[in-house]
């Protein structure tokens, strides 16, 4: 099972305690920050790229099989990112998260390509089709929610026909290509497989035509069972045969009485007016979380959806909201559920991402019944080798 | 000139030398070494629609030295100018902002986003909304443009992405709407030409009095001896002499020029040459002559 974690792309914060970044220049640099950080009273030379990469080790050591990159108007950029680490890094498996509608796909596949050959193969995508909102435009694209996921059809339609050395055409909406095709060298690079983000019947149904996994936010397990069903239904119209992907946030404690008092000093600190939940912009997975809770909210654990499902995650963090908290045997133990209920793939994260992947990878990784997949042999991060494994693998 | 110009080699796009196992980027990894150990002040990644692609080689250049300007050359067509601009962004934070853009106009596409742009005036009118977005959406934190092929309302970079030098900005050509466009919004024009660059410096300058500075994009056969030229077979078009001599022929240039983009093969071992026998005599005459 591919289980990933997460590199976050706007800094980070030392824990859930407080929701004050130090990792990163999100905030002033000072005593105490990390990549800037202070050396004899000036900036130390360090970017936040050089935590980023000692988040991407970290989860390499402990068992993960790649990290997830996202991409918000704030945040750094995943291609950006994934360009200078891809070298430091051996089996780490970049997702690179992203809009299609700010690429030209015959771009995007000569760039995926490229980056697949430096890298040995370790680039996959997370395809997002946008949550719409004043943010959409900010992005500088003003298509409208349905037409959006039509594009991104287009885009992967365009990028599939693009990918090989046959020359490819597309008198599309919204692409216009003329004898597309890669260059002989790369052609034979294999194309990134497709995490896809999206809840609304538009995505479910251009999901099902292109994704590999229909990447989902946690969310309480009834609602998920429905979700899958809905996609499997779909897809089997569609001739395919789906796979579910989940993005999970994870406290996980020795004892779940650890795990909740570690929620209860966020909790304390956080803002009474931020408990209404964020309603910009047009995403229906944001809309989704929301429904969720029922009920006033006065403590954390009025969050707990059902067991171990909590649904606080963003009042002390950015982010979703869903995420599991429990001792390791129990977090574990929901993530098994889990795979019952459908999940193929994880995508795990926790604050702050140095430290909770190397307690989760030791930890919680495992206590599954399923195993991270480990890499067939290790990949070199030099082109070097790649051509040597290419050739010896023909 | 009252600074010593700049030295920049280009990166190759496509496997030139058969090394057994080892690919392009490795050609490309040790030329990059190479140019910052030599003392060179930069390299070029361009964009070739048949080749690999010029970010993965400009971050990896960047990632890997401490001093060089990696100048990324791409295809102004193949993305959003606000995303463009915000993958640049991150790049600079990363880099201690040392990536510079050149942007290809003149150069094919396989695809472009609808409307496509096919004309020449239309590329460039498209050139041109693409560098006011991004430009745009870089300086000011709230910024709207509506036009053909981009619109953008209430853009704009803010915190850790706001207040970062812009990527220096090169354009080429010499076509009128090329040169307008530069003339609007080149920090460097870049010509290919030595024989007709002063001319060309000439018009463009006449078009604005922004401070523009120009470059010459041109190969390069140097030797120590006139006799060993001979067997270099020099490019007709190029720079070519002895140490001396091409000296004596950049220092002159140096009045137009403030960068020289340079290709010589093979590579790594020629940006070697130039930077241990040519470098020095250019940078010791710009240096005297400005004393």
């Amino acid at each position: 099972m591919d289980i990933y974690w997460r590199i976050g792309t706007h800094g980070d914060q030392p824990s859930l305690r407080r929701g004050l970044s130090s990792r990163g220049d999100w905030t002033p640099t000072g005593p105490g920050s990390i990549a800037p950080g202070l050396r004899g009273g000036a900036l130390d030379g360090y970017s936040y790229l050089d935590h980023m990469a000692d988040v991407a080790r970290a989860a390499e050591v402990s068992g993960f099989t790649g990290g997830l990159l996202p991409s918000f108007p704030f945040t750094d950029d995943p291609w950006a990112a994934t360009a200078a680490l891809v070298r430091e890094t051996r089996t780490f498996r970049f997702m690179v998260a992203f809009q299609p509608g700010f690429l030209d796909p015959v771009h995007t596949a000569r760039l995926s390509a490229s980056l697949q050959r430096a890298s040995g193969g370790r680039l996959v995508y997370n395809v997002i089709t946008g949550g719409g909102g004043p943010a959409q435009l900010w992005w500088g694209d003003p298509v409208a929610h349905d037409d959006r996921y039509a594009r991104t059809g287009e885009f992967l339609a365009a990028l599939r026909g693009t990918w090989g050395a046959e020359p490819f055409d597309l008198d599309g909406r919204f692409y216009d290509v003329r004898g597309a095709h890669l260059p002989e060298d790369l052609a034979t690079q294999a194309m990134p497989e497709i995490y896809f983000s999206g809840s609304s019947p538009a995505a479910i149904q251009t999901a099902g035509a292109h994704a590999d996994y229909y990447l989902s936010w946690l969310e309480p397990f009834d609602a998920l069972r429905e979700k899958f069903a809905q996609v499997r239904e779909q897809s089997a119209a569609l001739g395919r045969k789906p796979r579910f992907a989940l993005r999970i946030d994870v406290l996980a404690r020795p004892t779940e009485g650890e795990a909740w008092a570690e929620i209860e000093r966020g909790w304390d600190n956080v803002d009474p007016a931020a408990l209404d939940f964020d309603t910009a912009g047009d995403s229906v997975g944001a809309a989704r979380s929301r429904a969720f809770i029922r009920g006033p909210v006065r403590t954390a654990r009025d969050l707990e959806a059902e067991p171990q499902v909590w649904g606080g995650f963003h009042l002390l963090r950015g982010g979703p909201a869903f995420g599991l908290v429990g001792s390791y045997q129990q977090v574990a133990a929901r993530l098994d559920e889990l795979v019952e209920l459908g999940a193929d793939a994880f995508i795990l994260a926790g604050v702050p991402h140095l430290e909770e992947s190397y307690r989760v990878g030791s930890e919680v990784l495992p206590l599954l019944s399923t195993r991270p997949t480990a890499p067939s042999r290790p990949v070199q991060p030099v082109d070097s080798s790649i051509h040597h494994l290419t050739r010896s693998a023909s | 000139m009252s600074r010593d110009p700049r030295f920049l080699v280009t990166l190759p796009t496509r496997e030139e030398r058969r090394w057994a196992g080892y690919g392009v980027a490795e050609q490309r990894a040790q030329l990059v070494r190479a140019a910052e150990i030599a003392g060179l002040d930069g390299v070029v990644a361009p964009y070739d629609v048949h080749g690999e692609d010029s970010l993965v080689a400009a971050a990896d250049a960047l990632r890997h030295t401490r001093w060089l300007e990696v100048v990324q050359e791409f295809h102004p067509f193949s993305l959003n100018p606000v995303y463009a601009a915000k993958v640049a962004a991150s790049t600079q934070r990363f880099t201690q902002a040392r990536l510079g853009w050149q942007l290809a106009v003149d150069a094919p596409v396989l695809s472009q986003p609808t409307p496509a742009a096919d004309t020449p005036a239309e590329r460039y009118a498209r050139a041109a909304e693409f560098l006011t977005v991004a430009r745009g959406v870089w300086e000011n934190p709230d910024f709207t443009f509506e036009g053909v092929y981009h619109t953008v309302v209430n853009g704009g970079f803010r915190e850790a992405l706001a207040g970062l030098p812009f990527p220096r900005l090169h354009l080429t050509g010499t076509s009128d709407e090329a040169l307008r466009l530069s003339a609007e919004h080149a920090d460097v024009h870049v010509f290919t030409d030595p024989a007709t660059i002063t001319e060309g410096a000439r018009r463009l300058r006449s078009l604005t009095d922004r401070p523009l500075q120009i470059a010459l994009a041109t190969t390069i056969t140097v030797r120590e001896h006139a006799e060993e030229l001979r067997d270099a077979a020099p490019d007709p078009g190029g720079l070519s002499g002895t140490y001396d001599d091409v000296a004596g022929l950049i220092t002159e240039l140096s009045h137009d020029v403030d960068a020289f983009v340079l290709t010589a093969h093979p590579r790594i071992e020629e940006t070697y040459r130039i930077g241990e026998h040519l470098l020095p005599l250019v940078r010791a005459t710009a240096t005297a002559g400005a004393r």
